[in-house]
């Protein structure tokens, strides 16, 4: 023991690897080492030789190797099943969703826009910039109109349902009142544009554009809803849910099953806690 | 027909084997797993995996489901899957609310099924002495050096894999390497 209470044989320092002795040592390049670096090259070989038995692949393995994945392919980067096809499905879901009216609209618009701007690229608009356009007002407004109502069914599509539902069962009740000879007939006046409830304006206001005849937005608005979702609320609300992000190949968050993106049959049978889910 | 990879599965016929199992050919699957799940398994295996097979199978499954989404060449590849197996890997020692076997790896012996039983015996006295030299490293010492070995990854791959930086990696292989050595040291004096 010398005065600082060091043992000198407990003590002592190990020769410094540098980086390309340790390269050479983890690659087992015994030829280019000697002593002790070449003992820990040769452990290195055997502890590689370790990692050379196979294992027996499993059932769902060996159908893998005779089928392929197929249909059990799973998003490497959304981490859940279904994820690529709703991203998929999503702009096209939203397109189709949209009722002939909106539809119409949408294409009239963009019509009107690429006339526009071909006529501007023309020199043919006028140059005061105060000229009344050349599109009537009215379609504009009826463009905006369905535009806004497309969004709110967008936004609230299960309020917008339910608003049309209840709309439609209204008036059929209010038929067949009128039918029976009721003349106070208040509900058949209230969908004629006297109703007040918050929840039947917008019924309202599209009854008020054609009095007398069952309004073709309103069936649209609720129409609207369900094409757009072409699927439950549920599900719907459910596609929308957003996908947990997931590991690139390389770094990944977090240390877990879920975040590598991968969905085991183990996890299928019997979920499990994972540390995490990033991947 | 001949399939590439039955030469051995290297280099430049790995990409292809690559390529045909992102399009879902069925061969390509076995052949990328007759050539890495023996790696992933060992990796599994010596650090002290409870099922060391199964969890490779299990890997190698979710990497296959996967792999249609994957982008990237064989060596991302091969990151891509250590970076999974590392991952089940933890997950399966939360799940079995077992510490991390440092003192004592799990000692996976393999089947034997005839051959040569001198031979055999050798092996695995071989794959004793390689465990008993592993658990003189700590955790982090033994996570770097079976993924620089078996895994054959560079430092920064293996730095992305354990959320290290690359000089971390390096330092713990620095000292694992010195500690294997002294082990290494130690036993050419007792024997």
């Amino acid at each position: 023991v010398n005065p600082s209470c060091d043992d000198g044989d407990e003590m002592r320092r190990d020769p410094e690897l540098d980086d390309r002795t340790a390269e050479d040592i983890l690659h087992g390049r015994v030829a280019a080492l000697e002593g002790d670096d070449r003992m820990l090259a040769e452990a290195m070989t055997a502890l590689r030789a370790e990692a050379r038995t196979p294992p027996r692949p499993s059932a769902q393995l060996l159908e893998v190797f005779s089928e392929g994945v197929g249909e059990q392919a799973v998003p490497v980067a959304c981490g859940m099943r279904g994820g690529s096809r709703r991203t998929e499905r999503r702009p096209v879901a939203r397109l189709a969703g949209l009722g002939l009216l909106t539809k119409a609209v949408l294409a009239g618009t963009a019509a009107a826009a690429v006339a526009i701007a071909g006529a501007g690229a023309a020199g043919v608009l006028p140059d005061q910039p105060n000229d009344p356009p050349p599109a009537g007002p009215a379609e504009e407004s009826e463009a905006d109109v369905g535009l806004d109502i497309a969004d709110e069914a967008t936004r609230d599509r299960v309020v917008g349902q339910d608003v049309a539902d209840e709309v439609r069962q209204m008036r059929e009740h209010a038929a067949q009142r009128d039918e029976a000879g009721d003349e106070s007939g208040q509900e058949a006046r209230d969908l004629r544009g006297e109703n007040s409830q918050p929840g039947l304006d917008r019924a309202g206001e599209h009854t008020d554009r054609a009095p007398g005849s069952v309004p073709e937005s309103d069936g649209t608005a609720g129409e609207r809803a369900d094409d757009r979702t072409g699927d439950t609320p549920a599900e719907q609300r459910g596609s929308d849910t957003p996908a947990p992000r997931a590991p690139p190949p390389g770094p990944g968050t977090g240390a877990s099953g879920e975040d590598d993106g991968i969905t085991t049959d183990r996890r299928v049978e019997a979920p499990r806690q994972d540390s995490d889910q990033r991947p | 027909v001949a399939r590439p990879g039955d030469d051995g599965v290297a280099g430049e016929v790995l990409e292809e084997v690559l390529v045909a199992a992102r399009a879902d050919a069925p061969w390509a699957f076995e052949r990328l797993y007759s050539r890495f799940a023996p790696m992933v398994a060992g990796y599994l295996r010596m650090q002290g995996a409870a099922d060391p097979e199964g969890l490779t199978n299990e890997v190698m499954l979710g990497v296959f489901r996967g792999l249609p989404s994957f982008k990237g060449d064989i060596a991302g590849f091969r990151s891509w899957l250590f970076t999974i197996a590392h991952r089940r890997l933890i997950d399966d020692r939360r799940r079995a609310s077992v510490r991390p076997q440092t003192d004592e790896l799990h000692r996976d012996r393999h089947e034997t099924t005839g051959g040569d039983v001198e031979l055999e015996a050798e092996s695995q006295l071989e794959r004793d002495r390689v465990h008993a030299l592993l658990e003189g490293l700590t955790h982090e010492q033994r996570e770097v050096v079976l993924l620089r070995v078996v895994a054959d990854l560079s430092v920064e791959e293996v730095a992305r894999i354990l959320g290290k930086r690359p000089g971390a990696v390096k330092m713990l292989q620095r000292r694992g390497l010195a500690s294997l050595r002294r082990r290494l040291e130690a036993e050419g004096v007792t024997s």
